[in-house]
């Protein structure tokens, strides 16, 4: 085997020798500059972004790993083309982005799944679902369904688009969606309002537990209303 | 008196390590996002979201050793890039 010092470091670093091998790695490490310097300088960086770690609290953590497991799974993403690619990229992206700038109270997995699916365009789709059965939403039309988990919460996702571009998704789920930390929810009604990282989202349990997001208030309250959703206690409801 | 004492010796302190660990965190995350995509990605999920880089390799689809390779190539180059923004607010 060739002497390869960067690869050698990052599997020593990352814990992937076994006992011997790692006692004969310390052991070439005091006698080879070059591999002492690649586990310093390594180190060192490791240190660096670890003591950024404070901005990246555990329910953000916890925030990362309910996005991912929102993501379609079963074969390799990037084996798959360049679209899923482009997705996996894109939504690890905003999730890393979020790890370094979110202030943000802790949401809800399934709430904060839905939001990173929605901002990031990545469906939860694991599997095809029936059309909804309202396909026209004013200028809104039904571009896909699907059916997936937002952890660990079964959810059917119908998307909706105009020509000017405004996109809502509507999830609908058998059992109630958490409730958003910070939304609108009046009292003596069962539907909630929120807004989160400039999502906007309204969520009734009436006719069936649904949740629908976009990024434009009126937008979203218009499109709930006509799908036949529960408005009441939100303004524009009855 | 003496806690007195300790409060008054133990503020200064405290504000000078905050403020030092500002400027510190700043570096870094001005760093992490001059890195090349991949390597910021390993090493974000990897040192600040403690995830193993066979969990980061599942959520990528890529192998472990090429994750293992962007988050060494990733610290290394943070390292370098803190250090010359050090050097450059000290000055020659």
């Amino acid at each position: 085997m060739g002497h390869d010092p960067p690869q050698a470091a990052a599997a020593y670093l990352g814990g992937e020798l076994g006992r011997r091998q790692r006692e004969r790695y310390q052991a070439h490490l005091l006698t080879c500059e070059a591999c002492w310097g690649e586990v310093q300088a390594a180190r060192r960086g490791r240190a660096l972004a670890e003591s950024a770690r404070e901005v990246a609290p555990q329910h953000l953590r916890d925030r990362v790993r309910a996005t991912v497991e929102a993501t379609p799974a079963g074969r390799p993403r990037w084996a798959v083309g360049w679209a899923p690619l482009a997705a996996a990229i894109t939504l690890v992206v905003a999730v890393a982005g979020l790890l370094l700038v979110d202030r943000q109270p802790a949401q809800p997995a399934p709430i904060a799944a839905a939001v990173a699916s929605y901002q990031t365009r990545t469906p939860a789709w694991r599997g095809p679902a029936h059309p909804p059965s309202v396909q026209q939403v004013g200028d809104l039309r039904w571009r896909g369904s699907g059916r997936g988990t937002l952890a660990g919460l079964p959810v059917v996702e119908h998307t909706y688009q105009d020509p000017a571009g405004h996109r809502i998704l509507l999830l609908q789920a058998d059992r109630s969606f958490p409730t958003a930390v910070g939304a609108h929810h009046p009292a003596g009604s069962d539907t909630w309002v929120s807004e989160i990282d400039g999502v906007v989202l309204f969520c009734t349990d009436h006719p069936t537990p649904s949740l629908v997001l976009g990024q434009d208030r009126a937008i979203v309250l218009r499109a709930a209303s006509r799908l036949g959703l529960d408005l009441r206690g939100q303004e524009g409801g009855p | 008196v003496i806690a007195e004492d300790l409060a008054e010796h133990a503020a200064p302190t405290d504000v000078e390590a905050e403020a030092l660990h500002r400027v510190q965190r700043t570096q870094v995350e001005r760093a992490l996002w001059a890195l090349p995509e991949s390597q910021r990605l390993a090493v974000t999920l990897m040192d600040l979201g403690g995830f193993t880089a066979a969990e980061i390799a599942s959520m990528l689809g890529r192998p472990r050793g090429t994750v293992l390779a962007w988050v060494h190539r990733g610290r290394k180059a943070l390292a370098r890039a803190v250090r010359e923004q050090e050097a450059d607010h000290h000055g020659p």
